[in-house]
């Protein structure tokens, strides 16, 4: 591409820092990048590595308590930095930005249509008489389908996916010469991350749009961007094509970063950097599926769940039932979250559920680790038909202890006034009161041993640790009861890929030394490859394809588990280069 | 050993209070004035230089003097003494007031929040009907019918106090219900009851404790304010209320002595159980701690 010589914009020595109590954090320190017009550019980085920050401050949309200590900041050869009202009058016009909650983003009492035409006319992009039609030509842009009928929806009418296409029709409506967008596809299912990441790019191709894109998933930025630029501790650490520094990289941190992203072709253990592996030997192919003739040890049959959505109006609906509107609405108020969902899992099997939001796959795991009632189906574990305990008292079970569940949100499933001890002891308590307070402390120290979890760490509540730390308390409260069934609900969802690969480890490591059997619930592909012996593909309630992990990723025979593998932004090859 | 992994050791609360207390010298000063308003309270029989009933046909009338720091009410009775004895009575019937209903209104609004359905919706109605009247009438309505007795103002303080902790209760349970602990709880083995009173009150408490803090200010200015109007406490019996009516009708005739300084202890104490409650709420909730 010969583009102009000069910059769109220049960052030089860039340095922000947050004023908290008891002093100043640097949260940039000395950045300095450019983009030229029509280009991309990638920042990748974990988080707290300041990247975020950078974007926000280019803008002056930094919070009360930051502020710029040095650098320079032009666009289009104008100094940015130290003028408010020429940022102003960039900001939204020149730079657009589209975040990373579009739901959230978007005023909720206003149709999606007519925030569109308020961007229009606030930036003098449209007059009152002819913004209607504009903005409906701009949703068609980015690829809003029957965008006639969805220009008079509210935003909670609209999927994530759908609000984040409108916040970029908004973005756009400005005709802005840079894109900031800030995680655009974080919390979105993958096939829509590809549809909305497409859309980017193709607009980014038509028009001329320089684009920053902010993320923490090297996949993505390599997959969508010329150039990337590697950010650690409010530094950047390596800048170079996309190519150069995904596969050449000579900078320690971004072949650390780059290793622990999760791809095709690479073992459990190549995530961890060399010297933090742990010494045993790579599990082999042949003990990977382990074939036994026990009995399974979980066995679920025609399992299903249907939701009554209009149940809670109560009175509301008691009158339009006495007024004769009986039975009329029933059908509509009834959602399948799962339907007919039947298998069997052998002692020592890692099943993997994947699926996007709304397949079912977290419903089905807490039915199965009865925490909600099924409507239909049996679930029998070890022989007895735990299905028919309610949930309700399936606390008095003898059976709760042997099936423990790992949540997805690691702070929010701890208890804020408990310390890592209380939270690790509550459940071993619970299965054992008559247990010694020295008993307690030793199995509590060895379950925190086992998930990795320093004893020392243990006096801390939840907000005091560091987010690895959470997940490993939340990894050491299952397992201190010696669980036979193991449930990881998206276990490493919310975590940085280098802790991640930590995390993982742990729970391949533990898996293999106590035996311990489990079902981990994922909408990330490439985790569930390498944790995984067999695999169920979930989509709207139900299993669309099952089998084992290297018959799915090679051979799918559904095309819905082709659409979700094609739809990883897998790391090897970068679009671009494909295209040149 | 084993102690040092579980929650915070006293020191450690002491910290974190003396730490928020410093960004927060007003706060800090309420700190510090309610338990010297308790110990005085306590010991009011003990501190008081006069005894408040006895009568003083020699001295009345006079304005602060060395002898008599508030000066004397209209039979001579010491005000200073007064005004201390009487923070016993209007601090133990806010007290008891208060407590009777964040007892009853915990247990009332978090049954509703976990039984839902008719329970929740019986509950919801009848602090919606309650707080159609003005409180303060129904207060008085409740002591008219129920006799003028302290025991009275207690239980009518209660029930006007009630909906507030009711809802409280109610809103702050519903929310923790649908928290992934408590579903994490579940999974550990916790039956329903140990979920709601291991998890689910622990976490809710640091936002009662602040509405028994301002509670407790409502309350005492509740009782003041029946009596005021000669509701539920009789003279001669030293109690701010009461003294603030007499004082109020000889303010005009210059005697400002006699409705200054009690009302000047009312007002205080009620503002610092506000500003207490605004304190405690930094303090206790662990989860603001950095």
């Amino acid at each position: 591409m010969n583009g102009p010589s000069r910059p769109l914009l220049a960052v030089e020595d860039l340095a922000v820092s947050f004023e908290v109590h008891g002093g100043r954090i640097v949260a940039v320190d000395g950045v300095s990048l450019s983009i030229m017009p029509g280009e991309t550019l990638g920042i990748v980085g974990e988080s707290g590595s300041g990247k975020s920050v950078t974007a926000y401050s280019l803008v002056g949309l930094l919070a009360g308590n930051g502020r710029i200590d040095r650098g320079k900041v032009q666009f289009e050869g104008q100094d940015l930095r130290g003028d408010p009202r020429r940022i102003e009058s960039v900001r939204g016009r020149g730079i657009a930005f589209i975040f990373q909650n579009p739901r959230a983003a978007l005023n909720p009492i206003r149709s999606v249509g007519d925030q569109v035409r308020d961007a229009l006319e606030t930036t003098g992009r449209a007059e009152r008489g002819d913004s209607a039609q504009r903005a409906l030509a701009l949703l068609d842009q980015v690829r809003i389908e029957r965008a006639k009928e969805r220009f008079g929806a509210f935003p909670h009418e609209l999927s994530g996916g759908m609000c984040q296409r409108v916040l970029i029709a908004m973005a756009l409506a400005a005709e802005p010469k840079l894109l900031i967008a800030d995680e655009p596809t974080t919390g979105l299912d993958v096939t829509t991350q590809r549809v909305i990441m497409d859309t980017l790019y193709e607009l980014g191709a038509s028009r001329g749009l320089a684009t920053l894109l902010i993320t923490h998933d090297v996949g993505l930025a390599a997959r969508y961007c010329r150039r990337i630029a590697v950010m650690c501790g409010g530094k950047i650490v390596e800048t170079g094509s996309a190519t150069e520094v995904l596969e050449r990289s000579r900078v320690p941190y971004t072949q650390q970063l780059v290793a622990a992203t999760p791809r095709a072709g690479r073992a459990l253990i190549e995530l961890l950097p060399p010297g933090q592996r742990a010494p045993f030997e790579v599990r082999t192919q042949s003990d990977r599926a382990a074939v036994t003739n026990d009995p399974p040890i979980l066995d679920v049959q025609s399992l299903g769940k249907t939701f009554h959505i209009g149940r809670s109006i109560g009175l509301l609906t008691a009158l339009s039932q006495r007024f004769g509107r009986n039975g009329a609405a029933q059908g509509a108020d009834r959602f399948d979250a799962v339907r007919d969902v039947s298998f069997t899992l052998n002692r020592g099997t890692r099943l993997g559920i994947v699926g996007e939001s709304g397949s079912g796959k977290t419903t089905m795991s807490r039915m199965i680790a009865r925490l909600l009632d099924q409507t239909e189906g049996r679930i029998f574990f070890d022989g007895s038909n735990i299905g028919a305990v309610p949930s309700s008292s399936f606390s008095r079970s003898p059976t709760r202890h042997r099936i423990q569940v790992v949540f997805q949100d690691p702070l929010g499933s701890l208890n804020p006034r408990f310390t890592a001890y209380e939270a690790i002891l509550n459940p071993l308590r619970r299965s054992d009161p008559s247990l010694s307070a020295e008993l307690q402390l030793k199995r509590v120290i060895a379950a925190s041993r086992q998930s990795g979890l320093d004893p020392a760490l243990l006096r801390r509540f939840p907000h005091q640790l560091s987010g690895g730390q959470q997940a490993r308390v939340g990894i050491a409260r299952a397992l201190v009861v010696q669980p036979d069934l193991l449930i990881l609900d998206e276990p490493t969802s919310s975590l940085d890929v280098s802790v991640q690969a930590v995390v993982l480890n742990q729970l391949d490591l533990l898996q293999r030394q106590l035996g311990l059997t489990y079902i981990l619930v994922s909408h990330d592909l490439n985790v569930i490859r390498l944790m995984c012996d067999r695999v169920l593909v979930m989509r709207s309630g139900r299993v669309v394809e099952s089998n084992d992990v290297e018959t799915i990723f090679n051979a799918p025979s559904h095309p819905y588990t082709r659409e979700l593998i094609d739809a990883i932004p897998d790391l090897p090859v970068p679009l671009m280069e494909n295209m040149q | 050993m084993r102690a040092e992994f579980e929650s915070s050791s006293l020191t450690d609360r002491a910290g974190r209070a003396l730490h928020v207390l410093a960004r927060n010298p007003v706060s800090a000063a309420a700190f510090f004035f309610i338990p010297t308003l308790a110990a005085v309270a306590v010991l009011a029989p003990w501190i008081a230089l006069y005894d408040p009933n006895a009568t003083d046909l020699d001295h009345v009338l006079q304005g602060p003097t060395h002898l008599h720091w508030f000066g004397t009410d209209q039979v001579g009775r010491d005000v200073f003494s007064r005004v201390l004895v009487a923070s016993r009575l209007d601090l133990a019937i806010a007290l008891s007031a208060v407590m009777l209903s964040f007892l009853v209104g915990t247990v009332v609004g978090g049954a509703a929040a976990l039984f839902g359905g008719l329970p929740d919706r019986l509950v919801g109605r009848l602090t919606d009907l309650l707080m159609t009247f003005p409180l303060f009438v129904v207060a008085m309505a409740m002591v008219a019918a129920l006799g003028n007795s302290i025991q009275s103002i207690v239980f009518a303080s209660a029930v006007v106090n009630l909906p507030f902790f009711a809802r409280l209760a109610r809103s702050e349970i519903s929310v923790l219900r649908s928290q992934p602990f408590v579903e994490a709880a579940r999974a550990g083995g916790n039956s329903e009851l140990h979920i709601l009173f291991g998890f689910m009150i622990p976490n809710a408490l640091p936002t009662l404790t602040v509405q028994v803090s301002t509670g407790l200010g409502w309350a005492v200015l509740n009782a003041a304010s029946l009596s005021f109007i000669g509701l539920g406490i009789r003279p001669p019996t030293a109690e701010w209320g009461i003294m603030v009516a007499e004082g109020a009708a000889n303010i005009l005739s210059g005697f400002w002595w006699l409705a200054i300084f009690p009302a000047a202890a009312l007002t205080l104490t009620v503002l610092c159980f506000n500003l207490l409650g605004d304190g405690l709420r930094d303090v206790i909730d662990v989860r603001t701690r950095r």
